[in-house]
């Protein structure tokens, strides 16, 4: 049974989260989100959703910059667009997504379409995306300052053989304009290490940057199946990093249900005008930051996710629940003032299908 | 960087082995594919959430902002 919409759009599916971040630097995060899509006519569907992000924090940066008593805010965004099969095989989508808080005003527009070739062995996509965002800082009207980004990535996904699907996917992205933080400043040193100035952080206004990245899934048996990832990074900031993950899934109960295993690797080289301590007195360095994610860094992340087949209730012909708890642990290598940091992220989620 | 794209995707086709429709079973399973509907959403959260703390996260474009981070 299906649910009609206002006679024009048939609803097919929709996911319900829970996502929660908290970590030991005083940063708590709870995001609800919500997706809904489904078809219209002749092949032509729409999609849209809600997030938000509802944010308690006194971290490091904030006790020391922002606000001592540290603050709480609310991130709304929304997100809508079309999708349109044009033939079996071909499809194209395009997004339309804003968000606000308090401080940050954000609208991406997204474009691509993907197609299918050699008997469905290999399927190429392609995804364009602009941004056009503003920076503001909260308690001064007068402060906003634009962020453009221009971009996209070109992938290509291939059916290896009967157990497995390999894919590599290709991302860029130019931004132009404000990208350092309205609330962060940098203390300026002289030799003997006393601090002479604290000046605002000022960054780049240009950034290009490039990402690859490469994916494969393999059923090791009619139960059991793994999947390997691996991401390479560069930009014009001079930041250099390499993502890997793997994942081991075991689907219990005859596909009723799956738990998986997973770990995620990150290590990360410092942005060329990144310095732990910027002790060059009397000189005024152009660029500077105080930002510990443009310091060296490496992380961690490991945990266990399921999900669990409920069955049709009413209406719904397929009702998924899941969940999953990962624990992240990322080192500074060169951010004195937080050497360490760990947190929980945890996920409750329901799909249905009409 | 486009070079070694083209060259992976020339050589993953030809590499890749005749799959009959009926030989897809496996394939089909939710984790076999990359466009179960929970998992994009979780893995877009989790995107977020790690584009706050890792500089080299997002390079495919990122709504701003919401992460906490100033």
């Amino acid at each position: 049974m299906q649910l009609m919409l206002a006679a024009v759009l048939t609803l097919d599916s929709a996911v319900a989260r829970l996502g929660v971040y908290a970590d030991d630097d005083g940063l708590a995060v709870w995001s609800p989100q919500a997706t809904a899509s489904g078809d219209i006519a002749g092949g032509v569907g729409a999609e849209a959703g809600y997030a938000a992000d509802v944010i308690t924090a006194a971290t490091v940066d904030v006790r020391t910059a922002a606000s001592p008593r540290g603050y709480q805010e609310t991130r709304h965004e929304v997100h809508a667009g079309p999708h349109w099969e044009l033939r079996p095989g071909t499809a194209v989508r395009a997004t339309y997504s804003w968000s606000t808080e308090r401080d940050y005003r954000s609208h991406v527009v997204s474009a691509g379409g993907a197609h299918d070739l050699l008997g469905r062995r290999l399927t190429l996509s392609v995804l364009a995306r602009f941004l056009a965002d503003e920076v503001g800082r909260a308690g001064e009207a007068s402060f906003a300052k634009p962020l453009r980004g221009y971009g996209g990535d070109v992938g290509a996904a291939v059916v290896v053989d009967r157990r497995t699907v390999a894919g590599v996917t290709y991302a860029v992205q130019r931004l132009d304009g404000f990208q350092a933080s309205p609330y962060r400043f940098v203390p300026i040193r002289d030799g003997a290490g006393e601090v002479r100035a604290s000046l605002p952080e000022a960054v780049p206004d240009g950034r290009l940057r490039h990402a690859m990245s490469v994916d494969a899934r393999r059923a090791l048996s009619s139960r059991f199946f793994a999947r390997g990832a691996y991401r390479v990074y560069a930009d014009s900031w001079g930041v250099r990093s390499h993502t890997a993950e793997g994942e081991l899934a075991r689907s219990l109960g005859g596909d009723r249900a799956t738990v998986a295993l997973r770990a995620r690797g990150y290590t990360q080289g410092p942005a060329d005008f990144h310095e732990a301590r910027y002790a060059t007195w009397p000189m005024l360095p152009r660029w500077r930051d105080a930002d510990k994610k443009l310091g060296r860094n490496r992380s961690v992340l490991g945990g266990v996710r399921a999900d669990f087949g409920v069955g049709a209730i009413g209406p719904l012909r397929e009702v998924r629940a899941e969940a999953s708890l990962d624990v992240y642990d990322q080192w500074f290598l060169d951010f004195p003032a937080l050497r360490r940091r760990r947190a929980a992220l945890v996920g409750l989620g329901w799909s249905a299908q009409w | 960087m486009v070079r070694i794209v083209i060259l992976v995707i020339a050589l993953g086709a030809l590499g890749c082995a005749p799959v009959r429709p009926w030989e897809r079973g496996t394939l089909a399973h939710r984790c076999m594919r990359a466009d179960d509907a929970p998992r994009v959403d979780a893995r877009k959260w989790e995107l977020h959430v790690l584009w706050a703390r890792e500089a080299s996260v997002g390079a495919a474009g990122e709504a701003g902002g919401g992460c906490g981070c100033n």
